[in-house]
């Protein structure tokens, strides 16, 4: 077969639609076009009507989305325990309202006496921090959003 | 410039300066504030006393340090006589894998001292203090920094007890020691030149092999395996047995309610601990 044939496909689909059936196979001499649809896609392309709805409303009533995803986040480039000062009892590096500039150091990430600055980015205005000192945290996870 | 940016040239060390690996160089001063914390400057093209960016393979010593730091912001007292040495080294490994050097330099550290030392019993203290007879002669601590082209540095330091070792701390797992306690110790040069070597062939061997043959080797001269520790972290202290460490590095630790994963603790000893 060289090329697929759109139309047998959707003719095929259609069919399972108007006879309720989950499968028909089509064969010829040259083709055999087999149209599938199993129930678990059936309930995935009801679901998303029911279940997201309640998430997009959490998310507005937090006022936030996944700190992950917004895209001022500053990730932990490596797993490890954050520090917020340079050494316990100092002021930290940065606090929330801070205005910062890029390349600013934010945190320090410490895995097996590795230590390893966690700088800004970007410039802005710290809005969020999302850690705290001595808490561990796993690769890619949002430290702080920039504004 | 001062004596706490960057020293001034002290003298030489021979026998170190005869085993360095091709294209390193060895840069002996004074009296700095932090081997570490100069290499990072230097690193990040602040008063390097080289011409040209900064290569893999600059090892600093220095006779003393006015500044030296031990994790948490805990000074190392730093007299002369003891050996204070930070090695620049290529990050591009990344963030995520640089601490797998710590053990790197451990094993290297314990090799060099195992090897002048026949008599010794070198062994490793998670994640990479080195301990004879029960005292703590060796830390180190390694630091990332960003050169001016945003090229990735990892400053390895080691500060090695020789002659002189600090009187105990409340937050010491063991009392601290020097190589001298444990029998006819090197000096500084032949210290130096013994580590080198060992340090440039097990980073390549981490570099081409990966963690594996590094953490073996680690684990061969693991101080504590299969015993019961206490981890003081910075939110508090996990009880339970040392079982292993992970293929990152971490440390493994079998507590009444399950098996946990460290990354950054001070380890304490109870059986031992006063």
């Amino acid at each position: 077969m060289t090329t697929i044939d759109h139309d047998a496909v959707r003719q095929l689909a259609e069919l399972l639609d108007d006879t309720g059936l989950t499968e028909i196979e089509y064969q010829t001499d040259e083709v055999r076009i087999r149209v599938a649809k199993s129930a678990p896609a059936v309930s995935y392309m009801a679901a998303p009507v029911g279940a997201a709805a309640p998430a997009a409303a959490s998310a507005d009533a937090a006022g936030e989305a996944d700190p992950a995803s917004h895209p001022g986040a500053i990730k932990a480039p490596m797993v490890g325990v954050v520090y917020v000062a340079p050494e316990p009892g100092a002021p930290p590096f940065v606090q929330v309202g801070d205005s910062i500039s890029k390349g600013q150091t934010l945190f320090l990430i410490e895995a097996m006496k590795t230590f390893n600055p966690v700088r800004a980015e970007v410039g802005g205005r710290i809005t969020r921090i999302l850690v705290g000192d001595g808490q561990a945290v796993e690769y890619g996870e949002p430290l702080v959003i920039v504004e | 410039m001062t004596a706490l940016q960057g020293g001034t040239p002290a003298s030489p060390l021979p026998q170190a300066e005869a085993a360095l690996p091709p294209g390193w160089r060895l840069l002996c001063r004074d009296e700095v504030d932090g081997t570490n914390a100069t290499l990072v400057r230097w690193a990040e093209g602040r008063g390097a006393p080289f011409d040209g960016a900064p290569a893999e393979g600059v090892v600093l010593v220095a006779d003393q340090q006015t500044a030296g730091r031990g994790r948490q912001g805990r000074d190392w007292h730093s007299p002369p006589g003891n050996l204070y040495v930070s090695v620049l080294l290529d990050g591009a490994a990344g963030p995520a894998r640089l601490a797998e050097v710590g053990f790197v330099a451990g094993v290297a550290l314990a090799e060099a001292v195992a090897a002048l030392m026949p008599a010794a019993a070198p062994a490793l203290k998670w994640p990479n203090d080195l301990l004879l007879d029960g005292r703590k002669v060796a830390g180190l601590l390694l630091e990332t920094a960003l050169g001016t082209d945003g090229g990735p540095w990892l400053v390895l330091g080691l500060g090695v007890n020789l002659a002189w070792a600090p009187p105990r701390g409340p937050e010491m797992a063991f009392p601290p020691g020097r190589l001298a306690d444990a029998g006819p110790a090197p000096g500084r040069d032949a210290l130096l030149a013994a580590l080198v070597p060992r340090l440039a062939v097990w980073l390549a061997v981490w570099r081409h092999q990966g963690f594996a043959p590094i953490r073996a080797a680690w684990l061969e001269r693991a101080h504590g395996l299969g015993g019961p520790i206490e981890a003081r972290l910075g939110t508090g202290k996990r009880h339970g047995v040392f079982a292993d460490i992970d293929p990152d590095g971490a440390l493994v630790l079998d507590t009444e309610t399950g098996r946990e994963r460290l990354l950054a603790a001070d380890i304490h000893f109870p059986d031992r601990d006063p």
